[in-house]
């Protein structure tokens, strides 16, 4: 899962219900708007970041 | 019993002391010579790294010469035929010393990066954010940036005393690094 860069430092969340990239940016940076911070850091996983499942675990850079 | 019998008896016996204490001589004076050979290659590295082993060798070198100075030989032959051995251990005990020191310095200086490098990345997110998450204000920030700067230039200045080979206070420098970039990842969010 890890990928070159992950280290123990890296912050990890995991996606719940009703969940959007934006609300977690909302959470985590205080501003929805930098939902692409989020994409962009889980583009492996990520093909459309209108959608996301419960359980993924995204990196938060 | 005669004179020359007294004479003979009191003699014979020393005159074999002495031949046998000649003949172990030359055996203890090349023995010494190798040990000392052997504690020379001590000097630096080996000092450095395994400073106990190599005050152990030099403490058994000191008892060898000193019983080179009360001329018994055989004492000193047993005692100087040990060191190199003893020399060879102590200096692979620095190497070993000087192997899992550096792992240490660099398993503690790459977390201490990967830390710094996490940081910075979030501050740089949280510099573009128009409202900052529950918890944090400006000032927090702030003081993440100057926190940040700070362990950056601690980590340049443990690198430079470690190549300057106070390695032991470089790495204490790093484990308050660590501790103040643990406090740091907190004050973030991300902890």
């Amino acid at each position: 899962m890890a990928e070159t860069g992950d280290n123990e430092f890296t912050q990890w969340h995991t996606v719940a219900k009703g969940e959007t990239l934006g609300k977690i940016a909302e959470r985590y940076y205080g501003d929805p708007s930098l939902y692409k911070k989020i994409f962009e850091a889980n583009r492996e996983r990520i093909k459309d970041p209108n959608l996301i499942q419960i359980g993924w675990k995204l990196r938060i850079p | 019993m005669t004179n020359t019998w007294k004479t003979m008896a009191l003699v014979i016996p020393l005159a074999l002391v002495a031949a046998c204490t000649d003949a172990a001589k030359a055996p203890a004076e090349a023995a010494m010579a190798a040990a000392g050979t052997a504690v020379d290659s001590l000097k630096g590295e080996a000092t450095k790294w395994a400073p106990e082993a190599v005050k152990g060798v030099e403490a058994s070198y000191a008892s060898a010469k000193d019983l080179v100075a009360k001329q018994d030989y055989k004492g000193a032959l047993a005692a100087a035929g040990e060191i190199p051995a003893k020399a060879k251990e102590a200096l692979a005990k620095a190497a070993a010393n000087k192997d899992a020191l550096v792992k240490a310095w660099n398993d503690a200086g790459g977390s201490i990066t990967k830390m710094v490098d996490a940081a910075k990345s979030r501050i740089d997110v949280l510099m573009q954010s128009k409202k900052l998450p529950a918890g944090m204000d400006k000032a927090t920030l702030a003081k993440a940036q100057t926190d940040l700067s700070a362990i950056q230039s601690g980590l340049a200045g443990a690198v430079d005393q470690f190549k300057a080979g106070d390695t032991s206070g470089a790495m204490a420098k790093l484990s308050a690094l660590k501790a103040q970039g643990m406090e740091l990842l907190k004050s973030l969010g991300m902890q």
